[in-house]
């Protein structure tokens, strides 16, 4: 998930700088995200023991006017495609023969 | 609960039901000009195809014409993709997982079934290149076979609601901004 916010870090789960009302510095850090420059990835804490408790969360000042540079994850792709190709190919011999097509009127 | 993906059918049952796996299809290729009478070298390609059609159009033969897209497997899709997009493992992973979760809507990803042999990897469904196949040359084609694989519900339910939402999209000429509410 690509959020654009400061996000407290508190690595220590017994305290709580929230609880406390106090931050705790030495415990935890600031990593600031602006909108459009950087989007702060939560992916890249998983698994690292930091983020026990996220403590505070606060979104940018910015106002967010587009939901596109939230990325493709949230969105539909079109750019995607991948060159298609036939399974075999052969040439036969046929002789053109016109005829109408009229299939049968079905109301369902 | 355990859902499976497929089932295997015998060569006994020539029922055409949406979900089915037919492969090797033909598609003929006339060349772009010809003249009625006139005898021509006409293209018979192949591809492994899948029906979209609804089953209740098929069984009560409602339909001459079958709609089929064409299937092959993750990795020739991974192949054929442009450079950029398969440029090193994060892209690629990048592409897979968006397909794996429905944002690529030109494609609709199957699972793959180790015990039926021609289904021992992922599979992608191509909604881009659509055919229209004969009913009759199809179930010929079904009745030469010696078994068959069907998609199973609610597997087959979500292919035919991708394929109708590939269809159904609507490009807007610009994006919708809210600036009160």
């Amino acid at each position: 998930m690509l959020l654009p916010l400061y996000l407290d870090i508190n690595p220590n789960g017994d305290v709580s700088t929230t609880l406390m009302n106090e931050p705790i510095e030495h415990h935890s850090f600031i990593h600031p995200a602006f909108y459009e420059k950087d989007l702060l990835d939560l992916r890249e804490y998983e698994g690292q023991n930091q983020i026990p408790t996220i403590t505070c969360l606060t979104i940018d000042g910015e106002t967010i006017d587009s939901l596109h540079a939230l990325g493709s994850e949230y969105s539909d792709d079109y750019d995607v495609l991948s060159k298609f190709h036939f399974k075999h190919t052969k040439s036969i011999r046929g002789r053109i023969v016109r005829s109408d097509f009229k299939p049968k009127i079905v109301l369902d | 609960m355990d859902y499976p993906w497929y089932e295997q059918l015998p060569n006994d049952d020539p029922e055409l039901r949406q979900g089915d796996l037919i492969p090797d299809c033909p598609i003929l290729i006339p060349p772009p000009q010809v003249q009625e009478n006139e005898t021509y070298n006409i293209e018979q390609k192949e591809i492994d195809s899948i029906i979209l059609s609804q089953s209740c159009d098929l069984v009560n033969d409602k339909i001459e014409i079958v709609l089929v897209c064409p299937y092959y497997s993750l990795a020739s899709f991974i192949e054929h993709l442009p450079e950029e997009q398969k440029k090193n493992r994060k892209a690629r992973d990048k592409v897979v997982d968006n397909l794996r979760k429905g944002h690529l809507p030109g494609y609709h990803l199957l699972n793959k079934d180790e015990k039926i042999s021609v289904l021992a990897t992922y599979q992608v469904v191509d909604f881009r290149n659509v055919y229209g196949i004969q009913f009759t040359l199809l179930s010929n084609l079904v009745a030469a076979m010696s078994d068959r694989v069907r998609l199973l519900p609610p597997y087959r339910e979500h292919l035919s609601q991708a394929f109708a939402r590939y269809f159904m999209r609507v490009g807007l000429p610009q994006d919708l901004t809210i600036d009160s509410y």
